[in-house]
């Protein structure tokens, strides 16, 4: 079995993963909290970085737009006036 | 007639200021963890209190937390936020004006810490300890977290209160300590409707 298939098979019975031997209750709730606060803390770290990732992103794209005006204005005020 | 070859050096690239300044992303760097360890808590948290059978969370025999007074605080808090920020917009030459807006926020977060001492001191005297229930130890051990984290803020932003008022204050190192303030503040909306509703 090739490991894209194992991939398919895992995600279609997240049962078989479940490898925590105490993430489980008989409860509903408690079986809610438990998918709840797995997602949440799989979740979050890769929002946050995306976040900082997005920010860096802007910052840098914000950069070279600067540059880029800063390098036209210098042509612009370095190009000798037709007299 | 001997061909020379004169070499002119490559102009140096200029080196320009950084797209981001260390002091902000190793602040920004810093405050995912915090971020991290308060939801690992969020989630303890919220799987133990799953666990109780209906109704029994909080344990009925546990003091009832002060929903209504800590909300006030949550405000002042939150106000303290928004006038970081508004000591953030303005601009930097206007030294006096932004430490007048931060001596503010600093009043308003020692007011906030303050009474969440007087609400442990209450509680404890209430007969709500780290050990006498689960539900104890959770709001002592996030909202005590949190609580070192504002003490910890206030630190901050009073040492950024002497350097912007000896003049020795970056725009970099103000936005990290900004950072920080947010996150502090940030957070406890979030801790106050788990802990407290």
């Amino acid at each position: 079995m090739s490991w894209r298939a194992l991939v398919v098979v895992l995600a279609a019975f997240p049962a078989v993963a479940l490898a925590c031997p105490v993430c489980f209750d008989p409860k509903e709730t408690t079986r809610s909290a438990f998918l709840g606060s797995t997602a949440f803390l799989s979740l979050l770290p890769l929002l946050m970085m995306g976040g900082i990732a997005w920010f860096i992103r802007s910052k840098v794209r914000a950069a070279k737009r600067a540059a880029r005006l800063a390098t036209v204005h210098a042509i612009e005020t370095t190009r000798p006036v037709a007299t | 007639m001997t061909g020379e070859v004169q070499v002119l050096p490559l102009p140096r690239p200029r080196k320009g200021p950084p797209v981001v300044e260390s002091e902000v992303l190793g602040m920004l760097i810093l405050v995912v963890s915090e971020v991290m360890f308060f939801a690992g808590l969020l989630s303890a948290y919220s799987i133990v209190s799953a666990r109780s059978p209906a109704g029994f969370w909080p344990p009925p025999g546990d003091p009832p937390l002060p929903v209504a007074e800590t909300a006030v605080v949550t405000l002042a808090l939150l106000l303290s936020g928004v006038v970081v920020a508004w000591a953030g917009r303005a601009d930097m030459a206007q030294r006096p004006s932004i430490v007048k807006r931060l001596v503010a926020a600093l009043l308003l977060a020692v007011a906030f810490v303050v009474f969440q001492v007087v609400e442990f001191v209450e509680l404890v005297q209430k007969g709500l300890t780290m050990v006498s229930s689960a539900h104890g130890g959770f709001v002592y051990t996030i909202v005590g977290a949190h609580a070192l984290h504002a003490v910890v803020a206030i630190g901050v932003l009073a040492w950024a209160i002497r350097r912007l008022h000896a003049d020795r204050m970056t725009p970099a190192l103000f936005t990290a300590v900004r950072i920080f303030w947010y996150f502090v503040v940030g957070l406890w909306p979030f801790l106050y409707a788990v802990i407290y509703l």
